[in-house]
């Protein structure tokens, strides 16, 4: 595995496992954060639709383990509508919930970009980019009006 | 869109197997000759460069002369752009994960 394989990051979570999980998997929270609209909940084995910004993504729940583990798939790119995603590998994201101190130790880990060729990388980086710094926008429009 | 028309050449570029040995060959050596690309490969040079040509027209490797030689290598402004942009996408999860920080601990 290459470093430009994966990607994990970690973050201590002053908030009960049960509590992160509920943000992570409550379809409602995890529109909140993650700056997006689920059509249905997650469930274990589900493809469930995600809209954002008006682009329908699928995420794949591989692994549903409460209050520790969230394993998806997905394509890590924004839509292209010219692509044939039947043909192209997805990335895997997990969730690591470890309860620490009076809190969780949060670790995600998503990997298998070394999957998608060279060629298509970039783009698929850059496009993912321009998503989130949207998304990040209208978070924090929500947070600040939610108080 | 013209990005998606770049990105649909791109794949069209690698949709052939011996394109995408071409690719594979020129990441492990860096650079290679058109010789060095079609010795042992069981395709002529003519078939080599034809593939190179439609590699390049697609931005996926470049062509310098050497002496009387052409040098064959990826594009290098593409592979700097990838890591770069691999940066950006762990910040985006950062980004991500700070929103989830503000969420669980608000209460």
């Amino acid at each position: 595995m290459t470093s430009t394989d994966k990607i994990e990051q970690r973050v201590y979570l002053a908030a009960t496992p049960e509590r992160v999980w509920r943000a992570l998997t409550d379809a409602n929270e995890f529109g909140t954060w993650f700056a997006s609209e689920l059509e249905a909940p997650f469930a274990e084995g589900r493809t469930v639709s995600m809209t954002c910004l008006g682009e329908r993504f699928a995420i794949d729940i591989v692994e549903m383990t409460p209050p520790r583990r969230l394993v998806w798939r997905w394509h890590p790119g924004w839509v292209d509508h010219s692509l044939d995603y039947s043909k192209e590998p997805k990335t895997t994201t997990v969730f690591d919930l470890v309860p620490h101190a009076d809190g969780t130790m949060l670790t995600v880990t998503e990997t298998g970009f070394d999957a998608i060729n060279a060629a298509r990388r970039p783009s698929v980086f850059r496009d993912n980019v321009n998503g989130w710094l949207e998304q990040a926008a209208s978070l924090r429009k929500y947070l600040e009006s939610a108080g | 869109m013209k990005a998606q028309a770049e990105r649909a050449a791109r794949f069209a570029a690698l949709g052939d197997p011996q394109r995408l040995r071409l690719v594979e060959t020129l990441a492990e050596r860096g650079e290679a000759s058109i010789s060095d690309l079609s010795s042992g490969a069981g395709v002529t040079r003519q078939a080599v460069t034809r593939h190179l040509k439609v590699l390049e027209g697609a931005g996926l490797v470049q062509g310098t002369m050497r002496g009387r030689e052409h040098v064959w290598a990826l594009d290098a402004d593409g592979l700097a752009t990838a890591e770069a942009e691999f940066e950006r996408l762990k910040a985006a999860w950062r980004q991500r994960l700070a929103r989830l920080k503000l969420l669980v601990e608000r209460e």
